[in-house]
């Protein structure tokens, strides 16, 4: 098997293909397969020159996509360890942002950060508190900025030093809120064999197909999903900025019809978006025909969100079989299951009593929990369903997701009590709850009760400690959870409240408000119980999934009547172990 | 004002239907960060309203809003 390093140099001599970047501004970039080598070589000597050597990290914060992808593949040719972190965004909250940067910044011990000139006086004032954090002095991180990076290109380019399968290749933060995001160590190995599973094993994919993706290149989805598996079958992509997208979604299903794009992936959230907010007059020439691969991951994908994408363009020739819905994370590199190729999405809607109880039996009416089959694992990839005591279980037992196999990562980061709670011989533990049906993997959970809107990670804990801070909660008596929504996921607080005579409107309207401005998230209901009714553990630790269960049983005594009764096919989940 | 159209309720309508939340109680003079509107959202509602007039904000504009009022302007200066 070879390196990506290796895949790039081969691909040198396909001089008729090439990838399309689209920058913010709206202009197009091509840079071709054997240009790729060139300024990936021509960049891995420039920052050897610049001091950086094999086994360095460097952090990367570039919002232009081109600008992005040639110094993430220079780094990996110079042999060093790429560290993608997100460019800060119009209004974003620069001071949870700036935390972000500084965590990432000293816990990669990152020995420089390649930047563009409009962000680097900012960055600096975090490179300096980072580096200190660390213990070290401002001088040991150097600021590169992007054309800092180019050069003169050679007509026979080498790599300044050779990079093996079992040296690492990047280090991939994972996404948090408030949490400390932990650094995912992924080697040359895990990129090339989760690269075979997705181009070959999981898209079959030839040289004669086209990927086009907004995804944020920072993240595993965009990053290995578009810039690093696509070059292992010689596949041509067009990349888009990520806010152009959200802010014009057109674009998306545009490209794919102008470039004809085969193969596109993302998050639940995007497909209700598209099929939101896309206009008759803006699609009325489409040909989505050429479309083989839809992929959806990264979060609870929704069933009747992506039949109604296919509804509202299959008149464009969507095929309903190109849906293809997949389950991965960080930890394993990016995929772990895909649906089969050429089937229709396939869903099962389950028993929502059997479900609490930790077993997915079919109902025998429509009501029920509908979930996706997200498919089966790859070739040389285990899968198993565990329960609390760590034993396997059997098919249609629900329990959490545990994956061994050859992308499974090499741990966190300098974090070894991390990485230990989650590697145990070579099984990695998902922290996703789900359950097998003769192979077939259906995801219905997390384990750790995370909460994930719009692709951002929501850890309960953090809605709680805002929740109780609120006047007329009683406080630490509350609870977050998340239920599906029409779009996607939504918050949802059961809280006691401080008195009986509480006006519920009021407060209500204080916690989604509260909530909203420090965490960023929208809560969709806030539910009033009486005083010391909060289900608990007998350690008077909350009880969040019981809770939820009991709510959608109509089990928990309730202070005020609830506005309007969530209907029960949407408001059962599964509880489970 | 006389023959411009006001944008707030469609404003309204459009944050609504992106956040999944009322936003009854927004005058023209609030404060978008204040009312909780993220980037990315905030990214959607003028894509949706450039999208029902067919129009376009320049990035460049987009620094400036603070206030609804102040896309509102934005927006009814290139319908108007």
């Amino acid at each position: 098997m070879r390196t990506f390093v290796e895949v790039l140099r081969d691909n040198a001599v396909y001089a008729d293909h090439a990838h399309t970047f689209v920058r913010m501004d709206g202009s197009e970039r091509t840079i071709s397969f054997p240009d790729l080598w060139r300024r990936s070589c021509q960049r891995a000597h420039r920052l050897h020159e610049l001091g950086l050597r094999k086994g360095d990290r460097v952090a990367l914060i570039l919002p232009e996509p081109d600008t992005f992808v040639l110094a993430f593949m220079g780094a990996l040719t110079a042999g060093l360890v790429p560290v993608p972190m997100y460019p800060p965004m119009t209004l974003a909250k620069m001071e949870a942002y700036g935390e972000t940067v500084r965590h990432i910044l000293a816990s990669s011990g990152a020995r420089a950060l390649v930047t563009v000139p409009g962000l680097e006086a900012m960055l600096r004032t975090h490179l300096v508190e980072a580096v200190a954090n660390r213990g070290g002095e401002e001088a040991d991180v150097r600021v590169i900025l992007d054309h800092e990076l180019e050069g003169e290109l050679s007509e026979r380019p080498t790599a300044p030093c050779d990079v093996s399968l079992d040296d690492l290749a990047f280090l991939q933060f994972t996404s948090g809120s408030t949490r400390k995001p932990k650094g995912v160590m992924v080697t040359h190995r895990n990129l090339s064999t989760n690269a075979h599973a997705i181009m070959f094993d999981g898209l079959r994919a030839t040289s004669r197909d086209r990927g086009v993706s907004w995804l944020p290149l920072y993240h595993d989805m965009g990053l290995i999903g578009f810039v690093v598996a696509p070059l292992y079958a010689q596949v041509q992509v067009k990349f888009l900025p990520t806010l152009n997208f959200i802010r014009r979604p057109a674009i998306w299903l545009d490209a794919i019809h102008r470039f004809r794009g085969s193969i596109t992936f993302a998050p639940n959230f995007a497909f209700a978006l598209a099929a939101r907010a896309v206009s008759d007059e803006q699609s009325k020439d489409w040909d989505l025909s050429c479309l083989k691969a839809v992929g959806c991951g990264a979060e609870p994908i929704q069933p009747a969100t992506l039949r109604r994408f296919v509804e509202r363009f299959s008149a464009k020739g969507l095929r309903p079989e190109a849906l293809l819905p997949c389950y991965g994370l960080a930890e394993a590199t990016l995929a772990v299951t895909f649906a089969s190729l050429p089937d229709p999405m396939r869903t099962e809607t389950l028993d929502a009593k059997a479900m609490h109880g930790g077993t997915a039996t079919l109902a025998e009416g429509a009501d029920g929990l509908e979930l996706v089959s997200c498919g089966r694992t790859f070739p040389g990839f285990e899968l198993a369903i565990r329960g609390e005591d760590g034993g396997t279980l059997g098919d249609r037992a629900v329990g959490e997701v545990w994956v061994r196999g050859p992308s499974v990562m090499q741990g966190y980061f300098e974090q070894p009590e991390e990485t230990a709670e989650v590697l145990r011989d070579g099984w990695l533990r998902t922290g996703d709850l789900g359950y097998l049906v003769g192979g077939e993997l259906f995801v219905c959970g997390r384990a750790k009760d995370l909460i994930i809107l719009h692709g951002k990670n929501y850890y309960p804990q953090d809605i709680e400690r805002v929740v109780s801070e609120t006047q007329g909660i009683r406080p630490d008596q509350c609870v977050a959870f998340a239920r599906p929504g029409t779009e996607g996921e939504e918050c949802v607080i059961v809280a006691e409240a401080q008195t009986a005579s509480i006006d519920p409107r009021e407060v209500a309207s204080q916690v989604k408000q509260r909530v909203r401005a420090e965490l960023g998230l929208p809560v969709a209901e806030v539910v009033f119980i009486k005083r010391n009714t909060l289900p608990k553990t007998s350690s008077g630790k909350v009880r969040r999934r019981d809770t939820r269960a009991r709510l959608e049983a109509g089990e928990l005594e309730l202070l005020v009547a609830r506005k309007t009764a969530v209907p029960a096919a949407r408001a059962s989940s599964p509880a489970a172990v | 004002m006389s023959d411009t159209k006001d944008l707030l309720p469609l404003f309204k309508s459009v944050a609504e239907r992106v956040d999944r939340r009322s936003f009854e109680t927004v005058t023209r003079e609030s404060v978008i960060t204040d009312l909780g509107i993220d980037s990315l959202s905030m990214m959607q509602i003028v894509g949706e309203m450039e999208t029902e007039f067919s129009i376009q904000i320049p990035d460049e504009d987009l620094v400036e809003i603070v206030t609804v009022g102040d896309l509102c302007s934005k927006v009814e200066r290139r319908v108007g």
